[in-house]
């Protein structure tokens, strides 16, 4: 693959010297830059790989191209031309803006150059050059998975004429993205500092995760949805605010011959803001966008010390810990995963997409059904559906649980081993409370107001069971559990053979209890009987817990 | 003679933090140069700008004749820069990163792939010449930074703490591989915390303390001035950090209290 766009690169070669580029050093810089692309851990593929041959990136664009058939599934099956091109080309922009923003920003604002290549005989037009070369193929492979199968649907479709066309909107689709996403990061370094900008990236990475995982559940449902059987929308005013339908617009005119001024205006903006925002942020910005990032890299200036204070909605989670925790071993192992929750921007990046996920899940659970959304809502308290969300809190213990041991800086777990502790279950117990006080009470809480909302005073008992009930299960996934202490697990340790089936066992585990409390339910005082038990069995594993000993611990 | 290195009055300043105030050098052909200081006195910045890595400051600045403001890429071609991280492309192998390097330079394919080869095997890296760098120990590292360093056989070399994180035996390789370029006329010019190394190895030790140089001469020369015995105190005494003995009885003090 490397080879192939290398060659392709080459037939530009004169266009290169012609500017002052030395092509040689250029070809050099981009190759290894791929070749780092290739083997750069990438959003979707987490886990570090050690295997010399894997390729994460060419599984990136394969996950691309199966985006791209949903996309020409949508192109092929939704009626109107206008919501069908303004589908495919929201996704292009937003995919392309997200995809540079999130895994390609660590690429963008590569700072590593400042040191290697910066030293190395290499002007600054040939690096700035090999810079621009690396992200247009990036941007390339990427658009080449995604738009492929679409476009290839839009000949077929619409014929050859208006795939060209498509293929000209895509380009400024992209062009725009780039745009939109140069903006953004040139906004950003302006007014925040190189901390806050990883910051504001790793929301944007989240985000991107999560679309990432929704996109998977939504896309194939939208082809039901009534909007995309309106084969009659009209462009409204409002178009002229959203970039996918100036593209749209743009292609109606060829289309449907529509010459309305708004179709008219469309088509300008999508030319426009397309090359003409390029052009000017590549003549007026670009440098000191190249300056900035010389910055980040070489700033040697000494800063005062910030200290790093927490957020003071937080503050509340502080006076909690005194509740529930015992002073010493237990707190500390509190404090330090509470911490580690908050500012640890890798641990955030595999944990809050996850929690965006089961939002998404329970939204598809209750409004999958072809009717209103009114409609839903009034019906919904006659379905039992709420004891499924409850449990659905589970999941996000779980998936933290899973996290929290694992950390780049699990070298730094050597504090366990060395500071005299005679119970090492002091310290899982902490980590565990963390995890609860931090994630699952609060969200809990909004599932509370939102089933108090919809089912009123007859779910108050489901509510404090189900709390009990995610308590008790999550005791047991721990116990089931390898145990490991908070932040002490080196990352590519975590794929071990064996979870596959702790996980079944986790979750057939929920599925007996959630069941289990549907059918006591049903019976007369049945939570009520049940309740103590489960008060009883939370507290006897509770302790069970607490009380582990060394000769369980994984370290 | 004519300097290798010509520094007038060079100043620099990040926003309102000055950097570095007024700094005059001159450095002959051949001489191996012991820059210390406290951290954040200037040193990095210092060699960052005599390397080209940073083209923005006042003064003057001329590397083997090339004007570093102008000219900086004729003089990159001739010397070499051993930075205080190891920064380097990790996710290659040191074979892959080396080639890489040694094109920036120029270097033919089989240049690159001979001198490579020995230089891994003199640092007992020749096993893991084709596995990725993030596995890598920080010392494994700064071997290869080393290397990546030195594989044009560049005229002047800048070394910014190139000993950090290497295990003692390659800690006595590179300061023997120090003496031997210096014996085959290569000029150095050497940034370390490790006082008994600059001792030794330095013909000129020149102090640098909140951007000011405020040493510069031989270990004899700097010797006679202070009446100090070792560069450690001497070095203790122009800093003004004389109060480690009264830190180190308040630090125990506070253990006990």
């Amino acid at each position: 693959m490397i080879r192939f766009l290398l060659t392709f690169v080459d037939l530009f070669r004169w266009l290169y010297e012609m500017m002052g580029v030395n092509f040689g050093q250029l070809k050099t810089i981009v190759a290894t830059k791929m070749l780092m692309d290739n083997r750069r851990t990438t959003l979707r593929f987490n886990q570090k790989s050690t295997n010399e041959s894997s390729n994460s990136f060419l599984w990136t664009l394969a996950i691309y191209t199966i985006l791209g058939a949903f996309l020409a599934y949508i192109v092929f099956a939704v009626p109107s031309f206008l919501i069908a091109m303004s589908i495919y080309h929201s996704y292009v922009i937003v995919m392309v803006s997200l995809t540079l923003i999130s895994d390609f920003s660590s690429v963008l604002l590569d700072t590593s150059d400042n040191t290697i290549i910066l030293p190395r005989p290499v002007s600054s037009y040939t690096l700035l050059a090999a810079r621009v070369t690396h992200i247009v193929l990036y941007i390339v492979q990427i658009m080449g998975a995604l738009a492929l199968l679409p476009i290839i649907f839009c000949f077929v479709k619409f014929g050859v004429g208006m795939g060209l066309l498509i293929i000209l909107t895509t380009l400024l689709s992209t062009s725009f993205s780039l745009m939109l996403t140069n903006g953004l990061y040139l906004l950003l370094m302006r007014f925040t500092s190189e901390e806050k900008l990883k910051t504001i990236i790793n929301y944007f990475q989240i985000v991107m995760a999560t679309l990432m995982m929704g996109a998977y559940q939504f896309l194939p449902r939208m082809i039901t949805n009534n909007l995309l059987g309106d084969t009659f929308f009209v462009l409204p005013w409002w178009s002229l605010l959203a970039p996918p339908l100036w593209m749209a617009g743009f292609l109606e005119i060829f289309y449907s011959h529509s010459y309305s001024w708004i179709h008219i205006v469309c088509g300008l903006f999508a030319f426009s803001f397309s090359l003409g925002g390029f052009y000017f942020i590549s003549k007026y910005f670009s440098s000191s966008f190249a300056e900035k990032l010389a910055d980040l890299g070489t700033s040697t200036a000494v800063t005062p010390n910030k200290q790093v204070k927490m957020k003071s909605s937080w503050s509340g989670l502080f006076k909690l810990k005194e509740l529930i925790t015992s002073p010493g071993i237990e707190r500390g192992a509190f404090e330090l995963t509470t911490a580690a929750l908050m500012r640890d921007r890798k641990l955030k990046l595999k944990i809050y997409p996850s929690i965006g996920y089961l939002f998404i899940l329970a939204a598809i659970l209750l409004f999958n059904k072809n009717e209103p959304i009114e409609a839903t809502l009034a019906n919904l308290h006659s379905r039992s559906i709420h004891i499924i969300i409850i449990y659905s809190g589970f999941l996000m213990i779980q998936t933290i649980m899973a996290q929290i041991a694992i950390s780049d800086d699990f070298k730094a777990g050597w504090v366990y081993s060395a500071a005299p502790i005679v119970q090492p279950g002091h310290i899982l117990m902490g980590a565990w409370k963390a995890v609860l006080s931090t994630f699952f009470l609060p969200i809990y809480l909004l599932f509370t107001i939102f089933i108090s909302i919809i089912w009123r005073v007859n779910a108050v008992d489901d509510l404090i069971f189900g709390f009990v009930g995610n308590i008790l299960v999550s005791l047991v996934a721990a116990l089931l559990s390898e145990k490991y202490f908070p932040l002490s697990m080196e990352p590519s340790v975590k794929n071990q053979s064996g979870n596959f089936i702790k996980v079944m066992a986790t979750i057939i585990l929920i599925g007996a209890v959630g069941a289990g409390h549907f059918f006591l339910a049903k019976l007369s005082y049945g939570l009520l009987v049940g309740f103590p038990i489960l008060i009883v069995l939370t507290a006897v594993l509770y302790n069970r817990y607490k009380n582990i000993s060394w000769s369980k611990i994984t370290y | 003679m004519e300097s290798v290195i010509s520094v007038k009055g060079l100043s620099k300043r990040y926003q309102k933090a000055v950097v570095l105030k007024d700094i005059n050098l001159a450095i002959q052909p051949g001489e191996v140069i012991g820059y210390i200081g406290p951290n954040g006195a200037g040193k990095s910045t210092t060699i960052k700008i005599l390397t080209g890595i940073i083209p923005e400051f006042e003064g003057d600045v001329n590397v083997l004749g090339f004007d570093m403001r102008t000219q900086a890429l004729e003089a990159k071609r001739r010397i070499g820069y051993i930075p205080e991280n190891a920064a380097l492309y990790e996710t290659l192998t040191p074979m892959e990163y080396l080639s890489f390097v040694g094109q920036l330079y120029q270097l033919d394919k089989s240049v690159i792939t001979v001198r490579a080869n020995e230089l891994l095997n003199l640092f007992d890296l020749s096993n893991n010449k084709e596995m990725r760098m993030t596995t890598f120990s920080k010392g494994m590292r700064q071997k290869v930074l080393l290397i990546a360093g030195l594989l044009h056989n560049p005229e002047i070399i800048f070394l910014d703490e190139p000993l950090s994180g290497l295990d003692a035996n390659a800690v006595i390789l590179v300061k023997e591989i120090l003496v031997q370029l210096k014996n085959s006329g290569k000029t150095i010019f050497y940034s370390s915390h490790i006082m008994d190394v600059v001792e030794k190895i330095s013909d000129k030790i020149i102090i640098i303390n909140k951007g000011e140089i405020i040493a510069n001469g031989s270990f004899s020369e700097l010797n006679n001035a202070s009446h100090q015995e070792s560069l450690e105190e001497i070095f203790t005494q122009l800093t003004g950090n004389h109060e480690h003995h009264q830190v180190a009885e308040q630090f125990i003090q506070a253990l006990t209290n």
